[in-house]
């Protein structure tokens, strides 16, 4: 039994997809199951934080992950699950710099762990051996951004 | 929902940058990152420093064996100095010196000021003489609560620095020989302070002085011993009020055990009980000890090793408390006898359980092979049999039985 939903990016695209699919993210699930009451066959979920080549790989990247096992809860508070890092994954990630970082934001807003865990783990591998400057040059477009922070 | 720095729709028309990442996500890729990697990391900005931080260390150890950790300390220190709250200090005095105590002190006492649990361990040969200006210097910790002192031999230290030490909650000195009373004006100065105070090998004879001194301690929790005898004020002494844990080593003169589980039983504060190499004046009397000690209801951890006062009819009875839920065992003088008590323990939260055999078989390299052959040996001999087989009735109470070979 298929049960589509429809989740619309921030540039108004409307995708199409298996809910099951899409419950990989803890703010869809919530919402379907929480605010729609698990009758959401057909709803249109929008999603303004997200736009729409990064919801195109977020969706990609569910739906070879579906059949991956449900990370296992232990006394409420959720175990850090040891991702392997497939060769698919890795394949996966190689885009550029902001579509990466979109990945990583997206995974956040959209509370998809398994995501989250190999996006930072990609960004983490980007740092690591750097130095300050070295970060602040290769892993920022905009070096006048940081006048503000430092 | 964090609040995004931008959401990625409004930073589609110029490339999204690390930047754009909220503190959740520049947390969680920090999370993967090493030392070395997450201290130039919290240069790079305020807000990059702010997420880094929350990942520093506590705890540091510093061995000045390992260039590569000796190296690694002289350039961190600086940067997670301040967050540190703990740091042990490996020092072996027979190795190529790649930094000297006073310079490690000298580092700790520039950069780690907040420094709360000190853990100092001296490595010596047996007839090497060293340096000891360093201990001085713990007086300039200023939050210093918790400090271990450790020796390989029998060392005498000026004990006079530790009259300064006026806020430490533990203190546990191994090996540390020195006037007596630079130690007994310790424990008075700590006398409304000290929780934890462990002695081992320290002084010859454990003098009634100083158990007048800590009785003096009205905090006092904690206490263990390792002493070549016990005099008997310890036994009578009020300390047993007050005291959760005490760990008695290598009495060798026997104590009067009876006495002190009638003391416990008294009062019934006793969480943890750890006695090695105990004797016994005299057989626990049954009726009068024995069958009280299931009156010790706090009991959490039990640690009996080599101790010639257990029985089966001991062990039965103690294990009986609700709490309990630590218990190992070990004796090579007669595993078998207390190994059928061993099974039908009466701690119903259990949790970890241990039960070593020791076997008289002389090893060499613990890692070779015959150790693998001696072990295919004793698995078909009858003891190991007899093991098995308790094992197999009650396995659901026993979590592991660990053979030891024990070098004679």
């Amino acid at each position: 039994m298929s049960n589509m939903i429809y989740l619309q990016s921030s540039d108004g695209d409307i995708f199409e997809t298996d809910a099951q699919i899409a419950k990989c993210s803890g703010t869809i699930r919530f919402m379907l199951e929480d605010c729609y009451m698990g009758e959401y066959e057909g709803v249109l979920i929008p999603l303004p934080n997200v736009n729409s080549a990064i919801l195109r790989k977020v969706l990609k990247w569910a739906d070879h992950h579906k059949d991956d096992p449900v990370p296992i809860e232990d006394d409420g508070h959720s175990v850090k699950q040891v991702s392997v890092f497939s060769s698919w994954d890795a394949e996966f990630l190689e885009v550029d710099q902001g579509t990466l970082f979109g990945l990583v934001q997206a995974a956040n807003y959209l509370d998809i762990q398994g995501l989250l865990d190999v996006t930072c783990k990609t960004v983490a591998n980007k740092i690591s051996g750097k130095t300050a400057d070295d970060i602040r040059n290769t892993l920022t477009t905009n070096q006048n951004k940081f006048q503000d922070f430092i | 929902m964090d609040i995004l720095i931008n959401s990625p729709s409004s930073a589609l028309p110029h490339q999204l940058s690390f930047l754009d990442l909220n503190d959740d996500c520049l947390f969680e890729i920090m999370t993967y990152l090493s030392l070395r990697d997450l201290i130039f990391t919290s240069a790079v900005c305020t807000r990059f420093g702010a997420n880094a931080q929350r990942l520093f260390p506590h705890k540091l150890q510093i061995s000045n064996n390992s260039l590569e950790n000796v190296s690694t300390t002289k350039s961190f220190l600086p940067q997670i100095g301040d967050f540190l709250t703990e740091v042990e200090v490996i020092f072996n005095y027979w190795e190529g010196q790649l930094i000297s105590m006073n310079e490690i002190m000298e580092l700790l006492k520039t950069y780690c000021e907040n420094l709360k649990i000190i853990h100092l361990q001296h490595w010596r040969c047996e007839d090497q003489q060293i340096q000891l200006e360093h201990l001085e210097e713990l007086i300039h910790f200023s939050e210093l609560e918790s400090l271990t002192i450790t020796f390989s031999h029998t060392t005498h230290i000026d004990g006079s620095f530790l009259m300064k030490l006026s806020k430490l909650k533990e203190l546990r000195l191994e090996n540390c020989s020195m006037d007596l009373t630079h130690l007994q004006s310790c424990l008075q100065n700590l006398k409304a302070t000290l929780k934890t105070l462990s002695l081992k090998s320290c002084f010859d004879e454990f003098l009634e002085v100083l158990i007048e001194d800590i009785d003096q301690i009205a905090t006092m929790s904690q206490l263990e011993l390792k002493l070549n005898s016990v005099p008997t004020s310890f036994i009578h002494s009020n300390l047993f009020n007050r005291l959760t844990s005490l760990t008695l080593a290598n009495c060798s003169t026997s104590i009067d055990v009876e006495k002190l589980f009638s003391s416990f039983i008294e009062h019934n504060k006793i969480q943890e009980i750890s006695f090695s190499s105990v004797v016994s004046q005299k057989p626990l009397n049954y009726r009068s000890t024995v069958q009280q000690l299931q009156r010790l209801t706090n009991l959490r951890r039990l640690d009996f090793a080599e101790d010639d006062f257990v029985t089966d009819a001991f062990l039965a009875e103690i294990s009986k408390g609700q709490k309990l839920t630590h218990f190992s065992y070990i004796s090579s003088y007669r595993p078998l006898l207390s190994f059928g008590a061993f099974l039908t323990l009466n701690g119903p939260k259990l949790q970890k359980s241990s039960y070593n055999v020791y076997h008289d078989i002389i090893v060499g390299d613990p890692k070779c092979e015959s150790k693998m052959e001696l072990m295919a040996n004793y698995r078909k001999t009858k003891q190991f049999q007899r093991i098995s087989k308790c094992k197999e009735a009650i396995n659901s109470k026993l979590t592991f039985v660990e053979f030891l070979f024990k070098k004679l």
